[in-house]
């Protein structure tokens, strides 16, 4: 019976691995933790999509927060995750995505076995809470493998195991959830096999060659495929997404927030007219980018 | 003038939103930025001698700055602080400066990043260089040698930017390889490292080893402290550049002021001195040896450059100020970092900026200097620099050789060199050195940490230094324990033996390293510290170690692997330390015992009201009828039992009625409130007809409204209706029903309200309103169209505003039935420029400090001036130099527009509705405790709060400076921006006793002395009427605020303060005049010398002077020194 149950699951979870309908002017957020922020840096996953999805005309915007779990602990300031999860609820209501690529686990995985069920409720709470304030679709990317580099670094591979039970525990609760799975940590060998020459700087964290993978390897389980462009083109988008993220970080998540908006907003908050003012300089970025996009991907 | 409406008007303006509005103000007399202007303004400490090694534009607002191998300095400059606006390039950078010919001044400038977000911190090394770059630390690495950024690679990602002076900064190596730094109060981060997650809210210092991805906590709190220093034994001092205490010295898991979630903090070195920025320490043979080992910080309030000398005292230290390097009056020298360069002159980086801060000065402010900066060279005149290290295309064994040099540059790089090294050959070299002739302690401790630096434990060395003669060696080597106990097999022996050894300094690092062991035997292993003496840092590591190893020693101690054996009060201090329920009935043998101190009784009987049972409360409430607990004592747990009732909804099962109603009936008022609390009806009748009393009313009205039954309710009622009574007693009754049910009490209290003449009459039913989660409104509905006292009313806006609610409805009737005319805009820029030039023109500072130390004006209630003074406010010592003359004058008019950080009001909402409002000392897991208005502390547990906010609201009033004319405020601005300028208003070094004690005039204590004589009348049995009086700002305690009490033949005046000794022996008092003047101490009085000296036990001393009037009328000055020789250590007791 049990074994059935299983296949069932097996079967279901196969079926939502076909190809997704994207949509025209599709708001993509990508949602996680270090692993989604540090792209931020590199622009290597939003380049692939935009080149991939060019004729779709689509929109990123990076809302991954190192140390973020599923309860948005990374996000509070002085409150409880609460806090942080509110925060991000803002930031969908603002942002409204038409679709979420969501990256959680690797965090919460360090906790093993028994923090698993914790970090699957907190996760449905999660995506709940963006269904109902944006209605964005929703794709689960499973935390992508760490590397054993040697010594003096430590040894992965126990890290690994829990990744495994967690990218395993996330493709079944894409299948209840009814959406979309990313198996990352699959597509990037699952820590079986070393990876030469590596993907990540210190066992976690990935280099800027390491992301290049990641995005191929994202497209792939998305099913698009970027056409081929000559490195300079490319590199020309890259430079262009890395600005409107610069741009992005400094209106979703600016400094002095205990001034702008934080418990001082009296003494200065009056300064926090200033931050909408980077939404059209974000907004000529996206324009930007678009346009490179189509017309590298006509040629 | 009438100030006061004004005064009242202007908090219209708070409340309607309109506080942002930024001042139009002249850009007033701000310098020129020539730096040859500016070098003559320096005035420098003899011997001293100062240069310009760099200025604009080869670098512009230099935030920190580090040294690399090759003698070139590194600095991260900022021009997009405070904050980037929209369409700006972030586009901060990292500077190079070379001096290519030794000649002191630097030559070349070179951009080496130029795209960075305000970077706060910096550090070559490892072949590249650590920049803090917002939320990330940035390596960055120049591969062809143009000494241009090639390559970037986040390290570490996720620190918080909360606010930008706050983000990770004060990059340092330590003396074993790793790099630490800080972070500030409004920081919250959340880091991912291959070890797992780490996070730290609020302050404290991280320590990273790049090479393993490592990343520890090593130390928390601190307001913002930018200052982090190793000695040459590796021990830490830090300061803080937003709380005033000084040098701090720093253990592995101290705790400091505003830490996230602590329960107990450490105290600095230095109490009430200015707030410092940077801290380097002088180890370098360009100087002379008396500046060996002293610590150089920078008051970049007071623009000054300071110098304290540190001495040892117990497991910590003593430090001392001594003169000044820099002083000057130049506005915009802003000294914020020091470092000794390779040729052993110090460095010191000068921000250059007429405006410090973002957070109450406006972010755009047009004053902001945005373009300047410096680096100022300082050497010793006569004194040839030390040698310049060369580490590049040096053999190993010449590198490792450098080790010996008495210059901490030249080791410090020599270890950072050793890093890019082959480990094996490294090894074996320092191995050659070790065995070679003429080595030292010092010499092998630092050869122990070369082998940390390049990751590599030698056992063998470190067990030598673990048994060093030298106790500072032995410390060191037990750190080593701390951080690598995993990589000594039998590194339980030595640290077995390190918790009792002779050295408090090194039971202290064995403690904290056993806690980092974490196990059942380390933990007895901690337990052997309680055979030897403890002192305050010792206790400290071994509370923390109670705490953070509960989960550890407790089931070990229930399933008996664990036993005390006789060690109760090690026992005690463990259980009382994890603060378990489950372990206080281990404790109830000391609640009731009678061996026990006064304080440690009412310590134990709080920890029962904050966490026990019923049965625990059974014997807490016993425990206040022990025939010899004093009257003090027993009201003390009458109150705890109360608390425990309102915010856990716990009491005992025994009553006890018998005995309270015994208690009540010979007045004792504890005994009211507790029955009222716990619903005693039985003793109803009695406090009912306290009512009646004029003197019990109130305690008897507020047991009345707890007890709520409508018998009470009906007592209450008639009192408040009452006209034969007084306005004052009708408001009790008022005040107690309002607590009841403020809807329907409204009526009632606006007519008493309306009928009281005084401002103490309606006190009473402000607070009422004041403290009950929305009810102020209904006051608001039912004072509509009836008139008010002037007073009154003005008095009871002034409450409102300060309270912590939203109270704009109240404030607006009261305004309307007193008549108060609010004039809709405060001052206007127009008025604000008169007034600012009328402070320039005609203030006087020596008449502002007689205004600002006048009784009714409070400011000394709430605020110190260096250390004197109430712990409410922001200590005021270097006000006038940190912050323009515009922002001092909207502060005393619109206390809240600006607020200091760490001074915010915090607002509780308690489930029972009530609301309190207060300054935030500390929040632990279980409670917060409050600093309310009044000075004293409030503990309310969590579980008794809904709800919890940082409020805007100012606990300063406004309208405080309401009864001054303008003349006399102009004078009080006057004084106020001079403190802390170079002049007389710049509080002097050294330890001068600035909090006093003194006697009034008073018919008891004049008595007293007549018939039984001063040494008799100051044993400290006598319950004398001594009030709290403060030195002024030059350190005088004027004597004509002591009062006069005529003796059998003389005319006598006493004044005395507190010291505490940590460390017996010989202490001296240095006094600027002796005439007339006697010192009383441990009850012997001395004929008092310009040099009194006094052999004094570990502990807490009263020192009284007694003044002969008749011969003397001139101020008592009083300095606190160490006795040459003696080791005799003792500080000065402050606050208020």
């Amino acid at each position: 019976m049990k074994t059935l149950f299983i296949l069932v699951l097996i079967y279901i979870s196969a079926g939502f691995t076909t190809a997704i309908e994207f949509k025209n002017e599709e708001k993509v957020v990508l949602l996680g933790n270090t692993f989604i922020e540090r792209d931020v840096n590199f622009g290597h996953i939003e380049t692939h999509l935009a080149l991939a999805l060019s004729d779709k005309r689509p929109t990123f915007r990076n809302l991954g927060w190192s140390g973020d779990t599923v309860y948005c602990h990374a996000r509070s300031y002085f409150g409880p995750p609460q806090e942080g999860f509110d925060r991000l609820k803002k930031h969908i209501q603002f942002l409204k995505p038409t679709l979420v690529l969501m990256c959680y686990g690797a965090v919460s995985s360090f906790d093993g076995e028994p923090g698993l069920g914790s970090f699957l409720e907190g996760y449905k709470r999660l995506m709940a809470m963006i269904r109902s304030n944006s209605g964005a679709r929703i794709v689960l990317v499973s935390p992508p493998p760490c590397e054993t580099l040697g010594f003096p670094l430590p040894d992965m591979e126990p890290q690994n195991k829990k990744l495994a039970l967690y990218s395993e525990a996330i493709k079944k609760l894409a299948a209840e959830e009814d959406c979309d799975f990313v198996n990352l940590f699959e597509a990037l060998g699952a820590g079986k096999k070393r990876l030469i020459p590596p993907v990540t700087i210190n066992g976690l964290h990935f280099s800027e060659q390491g992301y290049k993978k990641v995005a191929v390897a994202l497209g792939d389980g998305l099913k698009v495929k970027a056409p081929n462009v000559d490195l300079p083109n490319k590199e020309k988008l890259r430079k262009i997404v890395m600005e409107k993220n610069k741009l992005f970080f400094n209106r979703w998540r600016p400094q002095n927030e205990t001034y702008l908006h934080g418990f001082r907003k009296h003494e200065q908050g009056n300064n926090a007219k200033e931050i909408p003012q980077f939404d059209p300089l974000i907004a000529n970025k996206d324009k930007n980018i678009q346009e490179i996009a189509l017309s590298l991907s006509a040629k | 003038m009438m100030f006061c409406f004004r005064v009242i008007a202007v908090g219209f303006v708070v409340l309607s939103g309109n506080a942002f509005a930024q001042r139009n103000l002249p850009l007033d007399a701000i310098p020129k930025p020539d730096p040859s202007e500016q070098i003559k303004t320096f005035v420098l400490d003899e011997g001293l001698e100062i240069n310009l090694f760099a200025s604009d534009p080869m670098i512009a607002k230099p935030i920190g700055m580090n040294w690399d191998e090759k003698g070139r300095l590194w600095v991260v400059s900022s021009r997009l602080y405070p904050h980037i606006k929209p369409g700006q390039r972030s586009d901060d950078k990292v500077v190079v400066l070379e001096d290519l010919n030794g000649d002191g001044v630097a030559d070349k400038s070179t951009d080496f990043a130029k795209d960075l977000l305000i970077p706060t911190g910096i550090m070559p090394g490892d072949g590249g260089v650590y920049v803090a770059n917002s939320t990330e630390i940035l390596f960055l690495r120049d591969l062809d040698g143009d000494l241009k950024e090639d390559q970037r690679r986040v390290v570490l990602s996720g620190f918080g930017t909360e606010d930008t002076h706050h983000i990770i900064h004060a990059f340092r190596g330590g003396p074993e390889g790793m790099m630490y730094f800080n972070q500030s109060i409004y920081i919250h981060s959340h880091i991912e490292t291959p070890h797992g997650v780490r996070r730290l809210m609020a302050g404290g210092i991280w320590h990273y080893r790049p090479e393993t991805g490592e990343l520890e906590v090593f130390s928390r709190g601190f307001v913002n402290s930018w200052g982090h220093i190793f000695d040459r034994y590796g021990q830490s001092f830090a300061t803080d550049g937003a709380y005033g205490e000084g040098i701090n010295y720093v253990f592995p898991g101290s705790v400091f002021v505003t830490a996230y979630n602590a329960k107990r903090i450490m105290r600095g070195l230095n109490p009430g001195q200015p707030k410092h920025c940077g801290l380097e320490i002088v180890n370098s043979s360009h100087f002379p040896d008396e500046w060996q080992g002293n610590l150089i910080t920078n008051d970049f309030r007071g623009h000054r450059v300071n110098r304290f000398v540190m001495s040892e005292s117990g497991s910590g230290y003593v430090s001392r100020q001594a003169p000044d390097l820099i002083r000057t009056t130049h506005k915009s020298f802003r000294p914020i970092d020091v470092k000794v360069g390779p040729d052993g002159a110090l460095y010191i980086a000068d921000w250059y900026n007429p405006i410090i801060q973002h957070g109450e000065v406006d972010f755009r402010d047009p004053r902001r200097d945005q373009v300047h900066g410096r680096i100022w060279r300082i050497t010793y005149k006569g004194r040839k620099l030390s040698q310049k290290p060369k580490f590049e295309d040096q053999g190993i064994r010449a590198v490792v050789n450098q080790l010996k040099s008495p210059d901490s540059y030249t080791r410090h790089f020599a270890k950072r060199n050793l890093r890019l090294r082959k480990k094996s050959e490294v090894i074996r070299e320092l191995k050659f050195l070790e065995g070679s002739e003429g080595i030292t302690e010092e010499d092998r401790l630092e050869i122990l940490w070369a082998n940390q630096a390049v990751n590599e434990l030698d056992e063998s060395l470190l067990k030598k230094l673990l048994v060093s003669k030298d106790h500072r060696i032995r410390a060191a080597a037990v750190r080593v324990l701390y951080h690598w106990s995993d990589r000594l097999e039998d590194h339980m022996d030595f640290l077995g033996q390190a918790v009792i050894d002779d050295h408090p300094r090194v039971r202290l690092e064995a403690v904290s390293a056993l806690r980092q062991v974490g196990t059942v035997q380390s933990f007895k292993a901690i337990l052997k510290a309680f055979t030897k003496d403890i002192d305050a840092n010792i206790d400290f590591a071994l509370w923390l170690s109670a705490r953070e190893m509960e989960s550890i020693w407790l089931p070990a101690l229930e399933n008996g692997a664990i036993s005390f054996g006789g060690n109760t009060s090690a026992l005690e201090f463990i259980l009382k330390a994890a603060e378990k329920p489950s372990a206080l009935k281990l404790l109830g043998p000391s609640l009731t015992s009678l061996d026990i101190s006064s304080a440690g009784f009412r310590e134990l009987a709080s920890l029962f009201a904050d966490i026990g049972k019923t049965e625990d409360l059974d014997l807490l409430h016993s425990s206040a009828f022990y025939k010899e607990r004093n009257k003090e004592d027993r009201d003390f747990v009458f109150k705890e039992l109360i608390r425990a009732n309102q915010q856990r909804q716990v009491r005992p099962s025994e009553m006890r009625i018998a005995d309270l109603l015994k208690l009540l009936v010979s007045g004792n008022s504890g005994v009211a409130e507790l029955c009222g609390s716990w619903k005693v009806f039985e003793a109803r009748k009695e406090i009912i007809e306290w009512l009646k009393n004029d003197e019990r009313v109130e305690v008897a009205a507020s047991s009345l409204a707890i007890m709520a039954d409508n018998e009470s309710k009906q007592a209450l009622l008639e009192l408040a209706e009452d006209e034969s009574r007084g306005i004052l007693q009708r408001s009790a009754a008022v005040g107690a029903l309002t607590r009841l049910d403020p809807v329907k009490t409204s009526e009632l209290a606006a007519q008493v309200l309306v009928k009281a003449k005084t401002t103490q009459s309606a006190e009473l039913i402000f607070e009422a309103y004041l403290t009950k989660e929305k009810s102020s409104e209904h006051l608001a509905a039912a004072l509509s169209g009836k008139k008010m006292n002037a007073e009154v009313a003005a008095a009871g806006v002034r409450k409102s505003l300060s309270s912590g609610g939203d109270t704009s409805q109240l404030v607006e009737a009261l305004s309307k039935s007193g008549s108060l005319q609010p004039i809709v805009n405060g001052l206007s820029d127009e008025e604000m420029k008169l007034l600012m030039s009328e402070v320039q023109s005609k203030g006087d500072a020596v008449r502002g400090e007689n205004i600002y130390r006048k009784n009714q004006l409070l400011c000394q209630a709430c605020h110190a001036i260096g250390g004197g003074g109430g712990l409410i406010g922001p200590d005021l010592v270097s006000i006038g130099s940190s912050a323009p003359v515009d922002y001092i004058i909207d502060s005393l008019l619109e206390p809240a527009k600006k607020i200091k950080e760490g001074y915010h009001t915090t607002v509780i909402t308690t489930k029972g509705g009530d609301l309190i409002a207060g300054g935030l000392i500390r929040e632990g897991d279980r409670e917060i405790i409050l600093r309310m208005a009044d000075g004293s502390e409030r503990k309310i547990a969590k579980v008794a709060i809904e709800k919890k906010e940082i409020s805007p609201i100012s606990l300063m009033p406004p309208g405080l400076t309401a009864s001054l004319r303008k003349d006399e405020f102009i004078d009080l601005i006057r004084f106020l921006s001079s403190l802390g300028k170079e002049g007389k208003f710049k509080v002097p070094s050294g330890r001068y006793v600035k909090r006093w004690r003194v006697l009034p005039t008073n018919g008891k204590a004049g008595n007293l002395i007549r018939t039984k004589g001063i040494q008799y009348a100051m044993n400290g049995k006598n319950d004398l009427p001594w009030k709290a009086a403060y030195s002024k700002v030059n350190a005088e305690l004027p004597i004509e605020e002591v009062g006069i009490n005529n003796g059998f033949n003389n005319k006598l005046s006493a004044a005395k303060f507190e010291i505490s000794v940590s460390v017996s022996g010989e202490i001296g008092l240095r006094i600027d005049d002796t005439k007339g003047l006697q010192i009383i101490v441990s009850g012997k009085m001395i004929e008092a010398t310009k040099e009194s000296i006094f052999n004094l036990e570990k502990g807490i001393h009263n020192i009284i002077f007694i003044t002969d009037r008749a011969v003397r009328e001139s101020n008592l000055k009083v300095q606190l020194f160490d006795v040459g020789g003696s080791p005799g250590r003792a500080s000065l007791i402050g606050g208020p």
